[in-house]
């Protein structure tokens, strides 16, 4: 039951697919605020030490684990944030599901499905540091947080995880399912003040 | 504008501005603050002060002002107690005075005047001891009807607030000749800069003195140029009308800025690895006698307002002072066309600047004073007396002195309010008489500069300027060899100073602390009782307190505590200097979180259906719930009522998504579960639920939940809605830090889950029209859980209840929650399928006894309280809370038990937290017996119900209590049993 493939698949059946977002239009200018398409995410836990466990990720994601949190490594079939010491978030790019359904019954590794836990929202435009420094407490100097990697922190006492991706203005921010109405609209009210 | 000076300044003369202050229409210039306009235009009386509603002027002109508070009319809503000095001037200002009635020239509290030798310091505390009952009816609302000032907004404030979070290496807090030579010294060097000016331009004190020269160029160019190349440098942030109002651990500087644009004011909480404090010196008054009236200003004030604003306020101008610092201001005057008399309490006055006042046609009293002042709504004259020798009586009683300013200086003090609140320390400086940073005991990373570290003649204070910023860019691991010391020169005209700390009087009250109408006297009398620690003096007399937080009172006061005190200044001390260091407003500490952002919301994948029918919504922690299901313009009884009913007869749905859910994964994940539950876990096999109770090492309930066999190392735990957050902290606490050795993860997945409970007699025939899974009750019994499709979707399906009906809880990712939760609808709408809300939910759960943590329990309450023993593991060798229940209090003492409560009359609903008690007439202070938890009207009993907490309960079955009510009557209940139905439990299980 938990692993990725049987919880995003639905056997050709086609329900109805709902978002916390739903009904909310994209932000364009001056900062561009959409909501992610929807992507497969799993959580990892496992002990670096533990030489199964990094042999059958590796195996599976065809990439290393990241091993300093806040790193992340992306791989053609997805990429894997380090959220902690014994926890990575993978996100599925393309087909990263059906690796990861294919661990099947190997001990190794722990997984959490978690594609419906996060609601991933894209923060881009020159002025996406400035809108975030409004209501983050975390210095986005590319010194201090470099492309390709990511911070958990609060925005508005909300917990994130927040991805500074391909560019130094680009961020996806991975907020709680519940919380993520919340989060878009304090957002695009900040992206719409600086208009 | 009578005052305004035909040329000079820093307005813009082509920019005219029309204003408004208590209704009457002025004219200013862009450049002004509200405070230079009014005395352009003569305007001396601007305020009422706080205790006596003596008249008031303005005094200074900058952040110091202790006088003139103002309401500020802004079209986005009224601002309270702004200060003419920081408010700049724009067309269509509007402003009143404050503190008055019915107007300002004539207000009639001002009979407190006449009063005033009977309330001085202190009088609260003596006056108004007797009777004892008259200080809440009578005397505290009539002292806090009369005190305070300016009133509480009524209008909406719709002005937009924002924070930022801000980092740099070195943060200059001060724009004046240290702190522009500070911010270019680290700015060159490469390190991230910012410097925050609180003033809407940059060079402080400087711009007083605009010829002054540096590197052969005046002052003013010197100024321009540096802020020019500030703003060229990349690292370099430069922000005026920005003011550093505290300084927090670890080098946080929080700052307002005020802004015309989208927002009104932010917030900037700036994280510095350094901090150069270069925020300049705060002239002293002198204390006099009736050194408050309007017309009495700070000479560096008058010397501000000619040279910035082109404002001479007054034609006849009398400047008295102890010190060379004021001359400049006498020789400005002069300049611009001033009658002006300097009277010196020094007795020689020989230096190069009283030389050139006489040159300048300057008269100087030396070793005088002004002994008395004439008029009381503006100066018109003021006595001078010579002075005894040691300054502290009147040898003789010379001229009156017609004058209508009187520019006065009592020295300088460095702003040393950050530098304290940053664990900073002073040392008294005696050649300049004032309390200076000393170098020790600085926790906080950061230096002072200029005048705020000592350094008050020009020279120095580039010097110093530069020499601290080396300091902390050496600290950074960086270089300031890019910047040499500008040229520059100047005697320290403060170095002269000989410190008259009370000047004597003839008569008049000498205000040493204006804000709070403290005076010199004030202090005396609080010695004189007895009161000897500054603390306890400055809490007597209200000096430095408020607003005001030292900037003008406090050395004036020290120094008077310690003449009476016979001790040096340095032996009494300094109070305490507290954050903010200048009034800000509520609006920008609130900023983004006030209106719809004011907390985080948390909506379930549902929440559209519940607004879409209409239910209103029950916040639960964060979360909103809909609380019940109305139909047909029912109201809460009826709507609930129906509800519960058709769980009770038929079938309901109920929105669970909100119950936190915590996966549990390792090999030693049951004994983990041992360890936090009461009871065991070990045995428990895949695909099968059981309860738990969670206790804290007091042994009192901490949360409840079930928790699902996965897989012999894997669980799916739940929590209750508002406590999941806590539970996980909980765990990961003793997970990471007691039992590392466990290979146990525990990940939060409370929103990767849609849970719908679906409850009553026809949930499974509901449930089976769009599900493959077995629901037979042999096949899928009680308290286990099942996997497969529900609608097409998959689903983990649970066989638990809160309702004490066949339930069953149907979890699916949160994307299909809403589409699953429409399915079974449909597929319920035959048998009438009922949603139903939270409150529902109680009633359903409390007929069962079921108990509701934080509800039916307190943080004192153990599981042998809640009668729920039989969850207490015998055998187990230990759990969290287990050692707890040894203690005698909870082993051997009285306590309180759950038990059911019933009333004579089934229609009579207790209140909640009503106490019980064994008599029916009771004398407070009574002894209760208990309280009610839990009450509710129980719709299929027909009768009200209600669980409590009574002492030695379940001993006292079917004896009767009373409930005191709130109007002295009393309601008498029955201790029965806490479950009301289904006692047997047959219904759940069915």
């Amino acid at each position: 039951m938990d692993d990725l493939a049987t919880i995003t698949s639905t056997d050709g059946f086609n329900p109805t697919v709902g978002s916390p977002l739903f009904g909310k239009k994209a932000v364009e200018h001056p900062v561009s605020l959409r909501q992610a398409e929807f992507e497969g995410k799993v959580i990892l836990r496992g002990d670096l030490s533990d030489e199964a466990f990094v042999e059958s990720c590796q195996t599976l994601l065809s990439v290393s684990l990241p091993d300093r949190v806040g790193d992340v490594v992306e791989g053609a079939l997805c990429s894997v944030i380090c959220l902690g010491p014994d926890e990575w978030l993978t996100v599925e790019t393309a087909g990263a599901s059906k690796l990861l359904s294919a661990a099947g019954d190997h001990p190794n590794p722990k997984q959490i499905v978690v594609s419906d836990y996060y609601c991933g929202l894209d923060l881009s435009g020159d002025l996406a540091t400035h809108v975030l420094q409004k209501v983050v407490a975390i210095d986005f100097d590319e010194a201090n947080v470099p492309v390709g990697t990511c911070v958990q922190t609060a925005l508005h006492n909300v917990p994130v995880i927040i991805w500074r991706q391909a560019d130094a203005g680009s961020y996806r921010i991975y907020v709680r399912w519940s919380l993520a109405e919340y989060v878009w609209d304090l957002l695009a009210d900040l992206v719409l003040s600086e208009g | 504008m009578i005052n305004r000076l035909s040329q000079g300044g820093r307005i813009d003369r082509s920019k005219p501005l029309a204003f408004e202050f208590d209704g009457k229409t002025y004219q200013g210039f862009q450049g002004d603050t509200l405070a230079s306009a009014l005395l352009a235009n003569d305007i001396r009386l601007v305020a009422r002060s706080f205790k006596y509603h003596r008249p008031r002027g303005i005094m200074s002109a900058g952040l110091e002002e202790p006088n003139a508070l103002v309401c500020h009319l802004a079209t986005s809503g009224d601002e309270p107690n702004r200060l003419a000095t920081e408010l700049m001037l724009y067309d269509g200002l509007k402003a009143t005075s404050q503190n008055n009635w019915p107007n300002l020239k004539n207000d009639i509290n001002a009979v407190n005047s006449l009063f005033a030798r009977f309330i001085p310091a202190g009088f609260y505390y003596k006056t108004f001891m007797k009777p004892h009952g008259w200080w809440h009816k009578v005397y505290e609302p009539v002292i806090r009807a009369a005190s305070g000032i300016g009133k509480s907004p009524e209008r909406d404030d719709t002005s937009r607030y924002e924070a930022r979070n801000a980092f740099c290496d070195v943060l200059v807090v001060g724009s004046g000749v240290s702190g522009l030579m500070a911010a270019l010294t680290a700015g060159r060097s490469g390190a991230k800069v910012m410097l925050v000016e609180a003033a809407h331009e940059f060079g402080g004190h400087l711009l007083d003195h605009p010829g002054t020269p540096i590197d052969g160029a005046p002052a003013s160019t010197w100024i321009e140029n540096t802020a020019k190349e500030l703003k060229t440098l990349d690292n370099v942030t430069v922000m005026d009308r920005t003011l550093a109002f505290g300084y927090y651990d670890h080098n946080l500087i929080a700052a307002s800025q005020r802004i015309d644009g989208n927002v009104t004011e932010r917030l900037w909480r700036i994280r510095a690895k350094q901090v150069i404090l270069a925020t300049g010196a705060i002239e002293r008054p002198l204390v006099f006698a009736d050194n408050d009236r309007p017309g009495v200003m700070l000479a560096g004030a008058v010397a501000t307002y000619i040279n910035r604003h082109a404002v001479l306020p007054g034609k006849q101008v009398v400047v008295f002072t102890n010190n060379d610092t004021a001359y400049h201001t006498a020789l400005a005057a002069k300049g611009a066309g001033g009658d002006v008399t300097i009277i010196d309490t020094r007795k020689v006055s020989g230096s190069a600047l009283s030389t050139k006042a006489r040159e300048a046609g300057i008269a100087i009293h030396t070793n005088a004073a002004v002994v008395a002042v004439k008029g009381k709504q503006r100066v018109t004259a003021v006595q001078v007396g010579t002075l005894s020798d040691n300054k502290q009586a009147i040898a003789s009683v010379g001229e009156v002195l017609p004058c209508d300013l009187l520019a006065m200086s009592g020295g300088w003090s460095p702003t040393v309010q950050l530098h304290m609140q940053g664990r900073g320390k002073l040392v008294w400086n005696d050649e300049l008489a004032i309390m200076q940073p000393s170098e020790v005991s600085i926790t906080e990373p950061h230096v002072c500069a200029g005048s705020a570290n000592g350094a008050f003649d020009l020279a120095s204070g580039l010097q110093d300027a530069i020499q601290q910023t080396e300091k902390v860019l050496q600290r950074l691991g960086m270089d300031a060899s890019a910047t040499v010391v500008p040229e520059a020169s100047g005697a320290n005209d403060l170095a002269t100073i000989e410190p008259v700390w009370r000047v004597p009087v003839l008569k008049g009250k000498r205000f040493h602390e204006f804000q709070n109408d403290s005076t010199a006297e004030d202090l005396s009398l609080a010695v004189r009782e007895g009161l000897i620690s500054v603390e306890h003096v400055k809490r007597y007399t209200t000096t430095g307190m408020a607003t005001d937080q030292g900037k003008t009172a406090n050395l004036n006061g020290l120094a008077i505590i310690a003449e009476e005190l016979d001790r040096a200044i340095p032996e009494v001390g300094t109070t305490t200097f507290r954050p903010p260091f200048h009034p800000v407003t509520f609006g920008m500490l609130a900023n983004t979180r006030q209106r719809d952002f004011f907390a985080p919301i948390r909506k379930t994948p549902i929440h559209e259906w519940h607004e879409k029918w209409g239910a209103p919504m029950e916040p639960v922690g964060d979360w909103l719930r809909p609380w019940w299901f109305p139909k047909d313009g029912e109201d809460m009884h009826a709507s609930v009522t129906r509800e519960c009913l058709a769980v009770r007869g038929g079938v309901g749905m109920a929105d669970a998504s909100t119950l936190g859910k915590i996966d549990i994964q390792g090999k030693d994940a049951a004994e983990f579960l041992n360890r936090v539950y009461t009871n065991a876990w070990s045995k428990l096999k895949p695909g099968h639920c059981r309860y738990g109770l969670m206790l804290n090492e007091q042994g009192f309930v901490f949360d409840d939940g079930v928790t699902t066999c996965l897989s012999d190392d894997h669980f799916h735990m739940t929590t209750t809605s508002g406590g999941a957050a806590r539970v996980m902290t909980w765990l990961e606490d003793w997970a990471q830090t007691e039992w590392s050795d466990l290979d146990v993860s525990l990940t939060s997945v409370t929103e990767q889950w849609a849970v719908m409970q679906l409850s009553g007699p026809r949930a499974r025939d509901v449930l089976a029209r769009l599900t493959d899974i077995d629901l037979d009750k042999e096949a899928f019994p009680f308290m286990t859980m099942r996997e497969g499709k529900i609608a097409g979707v998959d689903a983990r399906v649970f066989r638990i209840s809160f309702t004490g009906e066949l339930s069953y809880e149907i979890n699916v990712p949160s994307r299909f929650g809403l589409y699953v939760w429409e399915q079974i609808f449909a597929a319920g709408e035959a048998d009438n399928i009922t949603p139903y809300g939270n409150e529902a939910m109680h009633v359903l759960r409390a007929e069962k006894g079921f108990i509701i943590v934080g509800q039916d329990t307190d943080g004192t309450v153990t599981p042998m309280d809640l009668g729920m023993d039989w969850i207490v593991s015998k055998v187990k060798p230990d759990f969290l809370g287990k050692r707890s229940f040894d203690r005698p209090a909870i082993k051997d003492g009285k306590r309180k038990h759950l038990v059911g409560l019933m009333t004579e009359d089934p229609k009579v609903v207790l209140p909640d937290g009503v106490h019980l008690t064994e008599q029916k007439d009771v004398k407070i202070p009574v002894t209760t017996d208990g309280y009610v938890t839990s009450t509710y009207f129980s719709p299929v009993l027909g009768h009200s119900i209600a669980m409590g907490m009574v002492d030695d309960g379940r001993d006292r079955m079917g004896q009767t209590l009373f409930a005191q009510m709130l109007d002295g009557s009393s309601i008498p209940v029955k201790i029965g049993q806490s479950v009301f139905y289904d006692k047997e439990g047959e219904r759940t299980r069915g």
